[in-house]
């Protein structure tokens, strides 16, 4: 039941960053919808089930907005590991702290990374817009996005799971 | 420690898979997943689609309420002198038809063959502004066809086509060139995506006003002349006199459109029949 529902999530994640996230631009950055998904599988599923879930979503995502795929799954790959870090360090936050730092870096890295590959394919570089225009709109959108589906679900109980990848097999 | 979990691991099999993609890509391994993945979600997206958008419209008119008064404002002004122009135009025609026949002067049919085609989905970035279309190359469409507006102004070039479904690259990216000419001075120059989703006139040859209207030249081979583009809204001259600055608006509300017409009859230069 739980595979089947991830499934289902990853199915409809990159439909939602095509068809969706668009239509709430700020600036010039859109809500990085496919990724706060992703940590979602993450902190309700098992960092292990995000785990392998990460590379098809990337995927798919990439195939339905027309970005580089290479470059979708290199902007994801952060979150995991970073998350598992702010975890163990020695600053304390408390969940929905740590779940804002892991989403609102990752999403920056994932949006530095698709810039980085327009430069490259010969668009205009700007700091200025790259910093305004794309990191710090992006980062507000990824709050507002992430307070709204966090928030509720930590209201009614439910609780995240670690980011730490345990040794004990796939099948947790 | 990180180095020592399994993220290690995973991380460096994600990073040669992220390597292994680069190169599909690069050899068009990738292409026929794609096209396959985008004829099973088409009907996700046009339904998802159909829900979100009067939504986002409704939110987005109401934080743009300001600019829209303005725009209603400069709009009723543009509609008035238009009118206006529309009355001298057609009383010009009218002339130029009865002189036509009086000389027995025959015109050819140039008119286009245009595609309607919906707009799927719309990637937009200070950098980059594409957006997809739910026509293919089974209906025709190839790479390089020149995208209107349903209004006939320039909206960008198909970049990539699957079987239904094309991705085109809209004036506004940054990395979109398109060779243009002022109706009014004749300069003619590049036109390019700005990152703030205007255009910038570069390598004008000859004295640009504000408010010309910029369209298509034929120059590059890859558009049909006359298709109009943006109107000049500033203009930095150096001390010679020559144009170092210009930037256009484009003429289409891009953001709002959602239908839009693929120019089928014209094929750029170097594309195939």
């Amino acid at each position: 039941m739980k595979y089947a529902l991830v499934v289902l999530v990853v199915l409809l994640a990159p439909t939602l960053e095509a068809a969706v996230a668009p239509f709430f631009p700020l600036r010039g950055a859109q809500p990085n919808v496919a990724l706060i998904i992703l940590f979602g599988i993450a902190v309700a599923g098992g960092p292990r089930l995000a785990m392998g879930a990460i590379a098809p979503l990337a995927l798919l995502v990439a195939f339905q907005t027309g970005r580089p795929p290479a470059l979708v799954l290199a902007g994801y790959l952060p979150l995991l590991p970073l998350g598992y870090l702010i975890e163990g360090g020695r600053v304390p936050l408390n969940a929905f702290a740590r779940a804002i730092v892991t989403v609102l870096a990752t999403g920056g890295w994932a949006r530095l990374m698709l810039s980085l590959g327009a430069f490259s394919a010969g668009a205009t570089f700007s700091i200025r817009e790259l910093g305004s225009d794309v990191l710090i709109s992006g980062a507000i959108l990824d709050l507002v996005l992430l307070s709204v589906v966090y928030l509720p679900l930590r209201l009614t109980g439910v609780s995240g799971r670690s980011l730490s990848p345990s040794r004990t097999g796939w099948y947790q | 420690m990180l180095i020592f979990s399994r993220y290690s691991w995973w991380a460096g099999a994600m990073v040669a898979s992220a390597i292994l993609l680069t190169i599909a890509s690069q050899f068009g391994l990738l292409s026929p997943f794609q096209s396959i993945v985008l004829t099973i979600t088409r009907p996700f997206e046009d339904a998802v689609g159909a829900v979100v958008r009067p939504l986002a419209g409704v939110l987005g008119d109401a934080g743009n309420l300001r600019t829209l008064r303005e725009e209603n404002r400069s709009l009723r002004a543009d509609n008035e002198l238009l009118n206006a122009q529309v009355a001298s135009l057609t009383a010009d025609a009218e002339r130029v038809g009865e002189l036509e026949e009086a000389l027995g002067v025959t015109r050819d049919d140039t008119a286009a063959t245009r595609l309607a085609a919906n707009i799927v989905s719309r990637e937009s970035s200070p950098f980059t502004d594409t957006l997809s279309i739910d026509r293919g190359s089974g209906d025709g469409v190839k790479v390089g066809m020149v995208v209107t507006s349903s209004k006939g102004t320039l909206m960008g070039t198909v970049t990539e086509v699957f079987a239904n479904r094309a991705f085109v690259r809209l004036v506004t990216d940054s990395r979109s060139r398109v060779a243009a000419e002022d109706i009014e001075t004749k300069a003619i120059g590049s036109l390019r995506g700005a990152a703030n989703r205007t255009l910038v006139f570069a390598l004008a040859d000859a004295a640009v006003n504000v408010g010309d209207i910029l369209q298509t030249s034929a120059i590059s081979g890859r558009f049909p002349a006359g298709i109009p583009i943006g109107r000049v809204i500033e203009v930095v001259n150096t001390e010679q006199g020559t144009p170092r600055s210009v930037r256009v608006e484009p003429l289409v509300r891009i953001s709002t459109a959602r239908t839009v017409l693929v120019l089928t009859s014209f094929l750029p230069e170097g594309i195939a029949p």
